[in-house]
């Protein structure tokens, strides 16, 4: 049986682009997802702004494995983003 | 740990998994099609000169091109519209990457090898070499010289193949380099970014390189030529099996280690014949992963102790041949890193930059053990080949800068997940390159503190200077920020980046 990855598990990289698109939507901002390997950070899913910042990305640890990375965090407000967080964290569960 | 013979065969034995070969072929065949490529190269000979700078105009528009596209570049024969191919090489570099150029350095960790190639002074056979591991302790003390004194942020890994230098001491490797952490003259030194060239493993070992980290897995197919390859690659060796290698970078992308990089070893085979096929895989990674080579690399066949086959082969490319072959893969994979190694001879290394290169080495040994001991010449038994350019990357970069290049010792994009699709589109759209010069200016401004002698850091502050005027110019709204991690640079915080 081979080990799983985040790339590998094609259901859970789709949810994540999904996810990216209804933040976008709602809330008017790019995330990427990446897995977290020590100081790598290795691009999962989601997309940058067609409009880049080039200014340097926040990045929201979800779990210890898997980080957020936006421009636009401190757009958002503290409820919007445990909403943001939780729903990922829901998400991650049912694909484990 | 010693092994014995026996351990050493059931291991060979075991290597390839024919199952993580099948599964990605078409009718039982590989993507490199030789007479194909022949054809190719037959029915675009004499192109017109219009049609050639239509395709040096579809490069500039960072497309791939298709294979009657490169076959064609390959077949110009006039020396004025080789001229423009040249100058395209060099603006498609710096659309995509800036007037940036990455160093690093190789670190050859283990030259034990069961493989038997001709041309290589690792070869099992090659009973003149001097056979040596690293030990972890060894690592760190390579890793303390590497970036403790000399300065380097990346390194390429480099193992032979076989049982006593497997996966689990590469990713070991990796950890000890990782974890090395020492006192420089403003902040500290550490490796960010450790790439990894080494044989070609199944799913689940590059599922354990990716967890301890790697930057960019580096295999090459050394030739595409399925004849030659059989032929310098002996019956009864791993490496004798060419798909297991040529399909190890689907491996990879399977994996999830999402930056692989590719090359050839030319001189092998017709040099015509291995950029098509450098461009043929190059696609197929499109195809398949939407992700191309990270990186592209071009090594010429250089004198090795020992090695009769180097001095005996038909197919070395001259210097000029060199040049067209750089600035041909440059137009062809408009998006890629491509790395010139000091391999090369410092006069050709200046030549050959401005056709498109972006990654450099310096301050290079290839001997085992070879920084910590800091021996000062070249040791032919000791090094799988023998070094064109022995500079420091002190003279190195104050050469770059003298020429208009910024030395980078960035590896942000790692850092903050733009790797794999999300690099690709950057590259793509031409937007990488402003994250590259940002960077760049940062990265450069740490090493000038910690590691430049007095005249380089005369030559790189001038080109700062230069460099932090367009990011004003051209991003003013970012260049605020700049300023402001510059200046905890300047302070002694490292390791900010955009």
């Amino acid at each position: 049986m081979e080990k799983e990855t985040y790339t590998s598990n094609q259901g859970l990289v789709k949810e994540l682009d999904r996810i990216a698109r209804a933040i976008k939507e709602k809330y008017g901002i790019s995330v990427w997802f990446a897995e977290i390997l020590g100081r790598r950070r290795s691009y999962i899913a989601g997309e940058t702004e067609e409009e880049i910042s080039f200014l340097p990305p926040t990045e929201v640890k979800v779990t210890p494995t898997l980080a957020l990375l936006t421009h636009g965090w401190e757009k958002l407000k503290e409820g919007e983003r445990s909403v943001i967080l939780s729903s990922i964290r829901e998400i991650l569960k049912l694909h484990r | 740990m010693r092994l014995e013979l026996a351990d050493i065969e059931t291991w060979v034995k075991e290597r390839i998994k024919e199952d993580e070969i099948t599964r990605y072929m078409e009718g039982g065949r590989d993507f490199i099609d030789d007479e194909e490529i022949i054809e190719k190269l037959d029915s675009n000979r004499n192109p017109d000169p219009e049609r050639i700078r239509d395709i040096i105009a579809k490069s500039l528009s960072i497309e791939t091109l298709q294979p009657d596209e490169t076959a064609a570049l390959l077949n110009v024969d006039d020396p004025q519209l080789w001229e423009e191919i040249f100058e395209a090489a060099g603006k498609v570099k710096k659309l995509v990457y800036d007037n940036r150029i990455v160093t690093f350095a190789p670190l050859y960790c283990s030259n034990y090898c069961v493989n038997n190639c001709l041309y290589c002074g690792f070869r099992k056979e090659n009973v003149k070499g001097r056979r040596r591991k690293l030990s972890l302790e060894e690592i760190k003390r390579e890793t303390e010289v590497l970036a403790g004194k000399i300065g380097h942020k990346r390194l390429i890994v480099v193992y032979g193949e076989h049982p006593i230098s497997d996966v689990s001491y590469i990713a070991e490797s990796i950890r000890t380099i990782y974890n090395v952490k020492v006192e420089t003259r403003k902040g500290y030194g550490q490796i960010r970014r450790v790439n990894v060239n080494a044989p070609p493993f199944s799913i689940d070992e590059l599922k354990l390189l990716k967890e301890v980290g790697i930057g960019t897995y580096q295999v090459f197919q050394e030739t595409y030529h399925h004849e030659t390859y059989a032929y310098v690659h002996p019956p009864n060796t791993i490496k004798h099996n060419y798909q297991w290698r040529l399909y190890c970078m689907h491996r990879a992308l399977e994996a999830g280690v999402d930056d692989v990089g590719i090359g050839v070893l030319f001189g092998l085979y017709d040099w015509k014949f291995e950029v098509m096929g450098l461009l043929y895989h190059s696609r197929e990674l499109e195809k398949r992963f939407g992700v191309g080579p990270h990186t592209i690399s071009f090594p010429r066949l250089q004198p090795a102790a020992n090695t009769p086959f180097i001095q005996k082969a038909k197919y070395k490319v001259s210097d000029e041949d060199f040049k067209k072959l750089i600035a041909v893969i440059r137009l062809s994979v408009p998006y890629t890193g491509m790395i010139l190694t000091a391999r090369e001879p410092q006069e050709l290394r200046r030549e050959v930059i401005p056709l498109g290169i972006t990654q450099t080495d310096a301050s290079t040994r290839i001997g085992i053990g070879a920084y910590s001991e800091e021996y000062t010449r070249q040791e032919a038994e000791r090094q799988q080949f023998l070094l064109g350019d022995t500079r420091s990357l002190d003279e190195v970069i104050r050469e770059l800068c003298k020429m208009g290049y910024i030395t980078s010792f960035c590896t942000a994009g790692y850092r903050c997940g733009r790797t794999g699709k999300q690099i690709m589109k950057l590259l793509r759209t031409g937007k990488e390159r402003w994250f590259c010069k940002l960077n760049a200016i940062l990265t450069f401004r740490e090493w000038l503190d910690d590691f430049a002698s007095e005249e380089t850091k005369k030559e790189g502050e001038r080109l700062i200077e230069k460099e932090m005027d367009e990011v004003k110019r051209e991003l003013p709204r970012v260049y605020p920020v700049l300023l402001k991690y510059y200046t905890r640079i300047e302070n002694g915080e490292r390791d900010l980046y955009f």
